[in-house]
C-alpha cells in the first residue's frame, strides 16, 4: 500500500483504524530499527515505538502533505528518540554517571545483541558521536536512505548532512583504528 | 566487516505481535477523540457553563434584599447621598415628585396627539408625504414623484 493510499484511509474517520493498521504494518520495522540503533536497548525501543505510533494516530490531522507520510513518521520517531536521550542524559548527570558508559554496560549484558567484540567496539565508537551525527550515520549507513530523505526527517540541509556523515565516518574510523587494526569501508 | 550487519535482535514474533499490543493504546486514544470531534457541542456547553457561572456570581454578590429591583436600590441610595452630602437645603423628595408629575403630563399630551393623528385617517400617500416633510426631505419627495410646484 502506498503512502497516499494509507493517508486517504487515515483521513476518513470510518477507515482510520484500517489505515492505521496498514501504516503500522508498513513502517513498524523501519521505525523500530531507527529507534533501536539510537537507544540500543530493546525495551526502550519498544516503549518509544509504541509512543511514536500513538502520537501519529493522535496527530494525523496535523499532517500537512508537504512530505511523505513515512518521512513524517520518521521525523516524529527521530524527535521522540532525541527527547528520550536528552531526558536520560539529564537523569544520568543527576546520578553522577555517564549515559554512554551505562548504555555500553547494558549492551554487554544484553541477550538481544550480538556480543562479538567487533560489534561491541563498533557501537562504542558510534556512541562517541554527538546524537544527531549518530542518527545521520545510522540512517545513511544501515538504512541506506538518500541524503534528501534524511534532510527532510531531520529538517536540515543536505550539504550539512553530507559533511556531518563524512565527519562521523572519519571519527568512527579513527576510534576503531586506535583500538584495533581494522579496515572499514563506508558508503558515501 | 560486512556492510549493514545488524548486531541487534528482537524477541521472537515481536513484530508480528506489535500490532496487537498497540491496539489498546489506540482505543484509549479514541475515547479522547470524543472531545476533539465534538468541538461545536463543547463550545456551546462551555458558553452555557460560563453564563451560569456569571449568573451565579451576580446572584451571590447581590445585597440582602435580593428581590428589590436594582434600579430602586440605586435611586434610593442616590437620593440618600444627595440628601446627606450635596444639597442639604433642597427637599429632594419634593423635587423628584414634581419631575414625576411633569413626565406624566408630557406622556398624557403625547397620547392625546397620537389619538388625534389616528382620527385624521390619512391615506398612504399623505403619510408618505408627511414622513418626508418631517424629515426635511420634502424636495426629495417632490423630485421622486415628479411634482412641480
Amino acid at each position: 500500500m502506498t503512502d497516499k493510499e494509507i493517508f486517504e484511509l487515515l483521513s476518513d474517520q470510518r477507515t482510520r483504524e484500517r489505515g492505521f493498521s496498514a501504516l503500522v504494518k508498513e513502517l513498524k520495522e523501519k521505525v523500530y530499527w531507527q529507534i533501536r540503533r539510537m537507544v540500543l536497548s530493546h525495551e526502550d525501543a519498544d516503549d518509544l515505538l509504541q509512543d511514536v505510533f500513538v502520537k501519529v494516530y493522535q496527530n494525523i490531522e496535523n499532517f500537512n502533505r508537504d512530505s511523505n507520510l513515512s518521512t513524517w513518521v520518521y521525523r516524529i520517531a527521530f524527535n521522540h528518540t532525541l527527547n528520550f536521550l536528552k531526558v536520560q542524559k539529564r537523569k544520568s548527570i543527576l546520578k553522577f554517571s555517564n549515559l554512554e558508559d551505562s548504555m555500553l554496560e547494558n549492551l554487554k549484558a544484553d541477550n538481544l545483541f550480538d556480543s562479538s567484540e567487533i560489534e561491541y567496539k563498533f557501537q562504542k565508537a558510534l556512541l562517541v558521536l554527538p546524537k544527531k551525527q549518530r542518527a545521520v550515520f545510522n540512517l545513511r549507513y544501515y538504512d541506506e536512505l538518500p541524503f534528501s530523505d534524511i534532510a527532510r526527517i531531520m529538517d536540515v540541509s543536505e550539504s550539512s548532512l553530507k559533511s556531518s556523515y563524512h565527519f562521523a565516518t572519519k571519527k568512527i574510523q579513527e576510534s576503531l583504528l586506535n583500538d584495533d587494526n581494522i579496515k572499514f569501508e563506508f558508503i558515501n | 566487516m560486512e556492510k549493514k550487519n545488524n548486531p541487534f535482535k528482537v524477541p521472537e514474533n515481536y513484530f508480528e505481535d506489535f500490532e496487537n499490543r498497540i491496539s489498546p493504546f489506540v482505543s484509549k486514544t479514541k475515547k479522547r477523540y470524543f472531545f476533539t470531534e465534538n468541538k461545536e457541542v463543547l463550545r456551546y456547553a462551555a458558553m452555557l457553563v460560563l453564563l451560569f457561572a456569571i449568573g451565579g456570581i451576580i446572584y451571590l454578590t447581590l445585597p440582602e434584599g435580593k428581590n428589590v429591583p436594582q434600579t430602586n436600590i440605586a435611586s434610593n441610595s442616590l437620593i440618600d447621598t444627595i440628601k446627606q452630602n450635596l444639597i442639604p437645603n433642597v427637599d429632594v423628595e419634593k423635587e423628584v415628585s414634581l419631575l414625576d408629575t411633569e413626565i406624566n403630563t408630557k406622556t398624557q399630551q403625547n397620547k392625546t396627539q397620537e389619538r388625534k393623528l389616528d382620527e385624521l385617517k390619512l391615506n398612504d400617500e399623505e403619510i408618505k408625504y408627511l414622513e418626508y416633510y418631517l424629515q426635511g426631505d420634502i424636495h426629495d419627495y417632490l423630485t421622486y414623484n415628479e411634482i412641480d410646484l
